[in-house]
């Protein structure tokens, strides 16, 4: 007997994986809209902190935004009971204390290419950026990156690696805009 | 003395019809409403771009947004399907 999937219960076992993820650096809680029934189409937005940048413990003073676009479809073509989830965009977004964007990982694959870029790519911010970088530098910010698929994992790993966020610590501060 | 079952199995339903409220550790999960969805993007498009959600979503949908990759209209922009949820708020939490 094939067993019957639902998008609830597909979305319980992503999320559940992601909350994993983004556990282990933010106390903040992952926000998802719920309208009913979760179906196949739609775009449904998983935002960690509704989507307002959360204080990273560590090292440095950073700030974190995270978010998803997933949709629900179904397992093939001939399995109509069963769903998985598509990630249609995402946003990673590294901040300074002030709000000042240090490092942006975007992917919006279905957006309009005429005006934005639709391949997954990196920007490195203006403030991360010397005035007199050779290449440049006043509008190096704005420069796609390319980057191949970057999951919400590998970030929080370079978060925790590479920019010692302390892992595994509930951060209480938030820093304001 | 009587065994305390969680919500999900004093309801007695089977696990393919839970819902998600059921399914998700509540301290690490919220639920928002189209409606607070909404709400969401009119504040944070109130916050990063000074113009109220309606008009934000007016604008980036006839294309009358000046920079589509600053930074601040990426954020924000993240919120629209709130806005263009074909999806009637009322009827989706009638269940």
């Amino acid at each position: 007997m094939t067993r019957r999937t639902t998008p609830d219960r597909t979305f319980q076992q992503y999320a559940a994986l992601i909350d994993r993820a983004l556990g282990c650096i933010a106390s903040e809680r992952l926000a998802f809209v719920h309208p009913r029934p979760l179906e196949a189409g739609p775009i449904y937005p998983l935002l960690l902190n509704r989507n307002q940048p959360v204080a990273l413990r560590g090292d440095e003073r950073l700030q974190f935004v995270a978010g998803q676009h997933l949709r629900f479809a179904y397992g093939s073509d001939l399995a109509t009971d069963t769903f998985r989830i598509e990630l249609v965009n995402y946003w990673y977004v590294l901040s300074d204390a002030t709000g000042r964007e240090v490092l942006a990982f975007h992917w919006t694959p279905e957006a309009d290419p005429k005006v934005m870029r639709t391949t997954p790519h990196l920007h490195v911010g203006s403030v991360n950026i010397a005035k007199d970088a050779p290449l440049a530098p006043k509008t190096f910010n704005k420069l796609h990156l390319p980057t191949g698929f970057v999951s919400i994992v590998a970030v929080v790993r370079f978060l925790i690696e590479e920019l010692r966020c302390n892992p595994g610590i509930r951060s209480g501060r938030r820093f304001s805009k | 003395m009587a065994i305390k079952l969680p919500n999900f199995l004093r309801r007695g339903q089977d696990e393919d019809e839970l819902d998600l409220e059921s399914l998700l550790d509540p301290e690490r999960f919220e639920f928002i409403s189209i409606e607070e969805g909404k709400q969401l993007l009119d504040q944070q498009a109130r916050q990063y771009l000074n113009m109220s959600g309606e008009e934000f979503a007016r604008r980036y949908h006839s294309g009358e947004i000046e920079d589509y990759e600053d930074s601040n209209v990426i954020h924000v922009s993240m919120l629209l399907p709130f806005w263009d949820y074909p999806l009637d708020d009322q009827k989706n939490h009638s269940r």
